[in-house]
């Protein structure tokens, strides 16, 4: 029984995983944000990417300057009407896989702005994976929020996202 | 049938359900219920425990109002002797509740059965709202909520609410949702409030039911009452979402602030006067009759505005530059006046322009720059709609002055941009915002508003929820508005926009 329960040569040099399981991990690793920022949340977006709160500790630092660079859309702030045909295109420049993370209450609902120029919340006009409330969130909350997008990224899976396709396909 | 004897058990909660259905037999005390004196035969008030008999006159009279207490005892202590006939005395139901309802079923079950479903209410029909059938919806979440507001009819079991076998003529306990069976007997009749009640309450509204046509008009009222209260959930009905169009149009004036005054005066003086002779007549009264004479009265001093300053009144102008406008400008002036150190020049609408020009060229006025200009709505103004108004700085005399015009819907003011450049912008969001068109601006379109919006905002009549607010999902893009945008603009870059499918 104890020779069963030791590790052959063969697994001390190997490690066994699955293709998805890894490429999880390196796309959670590595979220390439979009510098997005559309009200007074960006400034805590801001101070959650300069260096007291450090979001490169979470392999998020890089904040592109283009959608077609970047991963993960951080809606920081209100979305007016006239907005929200920009933040459409911009999500669809994105490349796949994206996310996208509705920051404060503005983005996630509307927030005070109950008025005819505000959508209420921006999950009218692009799929948010998280919603993160505040108003605005401190730099730990978006860390916070972060953190379970990339709870989120590890537990998908290819066949949970392109099924459909793969299913209308044969 | 008769009842000849009724009694109240131990548990009584003195809810006074039972005196308010048969207040002739039923009395409820401080701690208990009592049968009344005067309804039994030896005339004593208590719960009548000793099971003292009905007086005869009564048993026959109270029937279906004890039935109905008894039915209608939240905890079942209404206990009952019923007779088929009142000579020959029969033992007492044990479980009332459960034999209660069954109780008149004889009389009246019989023709309910016979007759076809479609005619079973006008078989047994009465004028009092009847419900003929019960039956649960699928998606009871099995709260209790109608068991304990009718137990007679429902039954909530671990999965579903049922309706009671003994309350249906086919005598099955289930949803009755295929089956609609209808109720035995009068209960639809006794039971109508109560399931009303019960469907009213129901937090999923799956309690259906189907009656003659008064039980069926009946039911939506208490159904409606059931939601009235202090909160409202629909934003859109919330208090602080309706317009409400001002009465006044508060444009600040020198004259109009001169005429409120000198009719305050007018007003005060004439109370004083009135006083004056009430004092003269009571003096006489009271000389004729020989008494003291009354306090001659005081004239009460002009209270002193607490808030004057913090809405200072308008004032006589002094400033040398409004007094330079109006001698200048003479009948283009309409008014010149000072307002807590503010200047302010109302002129002619169709002035506008050569003021602001004297403004800007005269060397003894020398007003650079337009700080801002924006304009307000008055929809109950007399001969004008909009105030537009142009703020001035001087930055070599450091001076501010502003000059205002009135003007109706559908006035064209001229456009100020080729004196002030910064007028373009601030014109364009007038435009968005209120809808005045200025002539020869360069480039009348919305600054602020999408292109292609609707009405204008800051209009005092313009919703701020509903037709101002879309309901708007992009990802279906349901008004598909921004497909078109997105389609036009490609097309005018010939770029084709449209996403190629799989098959």
């Amino acid at each position: 029984m104890s020779v069963m329960n030791q590790p052959n040569a063969l697994e001390h040099i190997l490690i066994t995983t699955k293709v998805e399981k890894v490429v999880n991990w390196a796309r959670a690793s590595s979220v390439w944000p979009m510098t997005f920022g559309l009200a007074c949340c960006a400034i805590e977006m801001m101070a959650a990417g300069a260096s007291k709160f450090d979001f490169d500790r979470f392999g998020a630092g890089i904040f592109r300057a283009t959608p077609r660079q970047s991963d993960l859309m951080i809606v920081a702030g209100t979305v007016t009407y006239k907005m929200a045909p920009v933040i459409k295109k911009l999500y669809d420049q994105m490349p796949e896989p994206k996310w996208v993370i509705a920051m404060g209450s503005c983005a996630t609902a509307g927030g005070p702005f109950d008025s005819y120029h505000t959508i209420q919340g921006v999950d009218k006009v692009v799929p948010v994976d998280v919603y993160i409330p505040g108003c605005p969130p401190r730099p730990e909350s978006l860390i916070y929020g972060f953190l379970k997008l990339q709870d989120k990224i590890m537990t998908s899976s290819m066949a949970d996202k392109y099924g459909e396709i793969f299913e209308a396909v044969g | 049938m008769a009842i000849t004897k009724v009694w109240i058990e131990e548990g009584c909660i003195v809810c006074n359900a039972c005196e308010a259905e048969c207040p002739d037999v039923f009395h409820v005390t401080e701690d208990s219920c009592h049968i009344r004196g005067e309804a039994r035969v030896d005339g004593v008030e208590n719960e009548n425990k000793g099971k003292s008999p009905l007086k005869d006159e009564l048993q026959r009279k109270l029937e279906d109002a004890i039935v109905a207490a008894a039915a209608g005892c939240p905890v079942s202590v209404i206990v009952y002797e019923q007779v088929a006939n009142a000579a020959e005395a029969a033992p007492a139901a044990p479980a009332p509740v459960a034999e209660a309802p069954k109780a008149p079923e004889p009389v009246v079950a019989a023709p309910v059965v016979e007759a076809p479903k479609a005619e079973a209410p006008k078989a047994v029909a009465v004028d009092a709202p009847r419900i003929t059938k019960v039956w649960i919806e699928d998606g009871c979440i099995v709260c209790n909520a109608c068991e304990a507001e009718c137990p007679d009819i429902f039954h909530v079991t671990a999965d579903s609410c049922h309706i009671k076998a003994d309350s249906r003529v086919d005598g099955k306990e289930d949803e009755n949702r295929a089956a609609k069976a209808l109720l035995k007997g009068d209960l639809g009749l006794e039971q109508f409030s109560k399931i009303v009640a019960a469907a009213a309450g129901c937090p999923v509204n799956v309690i259906k039911y189907d009656g003659t046509a008064a039980a069926v008009s009946a039911a939506p009222a208490p159904a409606a009452e059931v939601p009235a209260g202090p909160t409202s959930w629909d934003i859109r009905t919330a208090p602080n979402r309706q317009v409400t169009a001002p009465k006044t149009a508060p444009v600040p004036s020198f004259k109009t602030y001169q005429l409120e005054v000198a009719e305050q005066f007018k007003a005060d003086e004439a109370k004083w006067q009135k006083t004056q002779a009430d004092y003269e007549v009571a003096k006489q009264k009271a000389a004729a009759e020989g008494k003291d004479a009354p306090k001659p009265p005081v004239r009460p001093a002009p209270k002193k505005d607490e808030n004057d300053m913090k809405t200072p009144f308008p004032q006589e102008a002094k400033d040398a530059d409004l007094l330079l406008l109006a001698e200048r400008l003479g009948d283009k002036v309409e008014e010149v006046f000072e307002q807590a150190g503010e200047l302010v020049c109302q002129v002619k609408k169709e002035a506008v322009i050569e003021v602001l020009r004297l403004c800007q060229d005269d060397p003894h006025l020398k007003y650079e720059m337009l700080t801002d200009e924006t304009a307000t709505h008055y929809p109950v103004g007399k001969d004008f709609q909009f105030s537009v108004v142009y703020h001035l700085t001087s930055l070599s005399r450091r001076k501010r002055l502003r000059i205002r015009i009135l003007i109706p819907e559908g006035f064209e003011p001229e456009s100020a941009c080729a004196l002030y450049p910064s007028a373009n912008w601030m014109e364009r969001e007038i435009f968005d915002m209120l809808g005045i068109r200025f002539q020869d601006h360069p480039g009348l379109t919305r600054i602020l508003c999408p292109e292609g919006w609707e009405g204008y905002p800051l209009r005092k009549e313009y919703p701020t929820l509903g037709w101002g607010q879309r309901d708007i999902d992009f990802r279906e893009d349901r008004s598909g508005m921004l497909n078109r945008i997105a389609m036009e603009k490609a097309g005018n870059l010939g770029i084709n926009l449209s996403i190629p499918k799989a098959d």
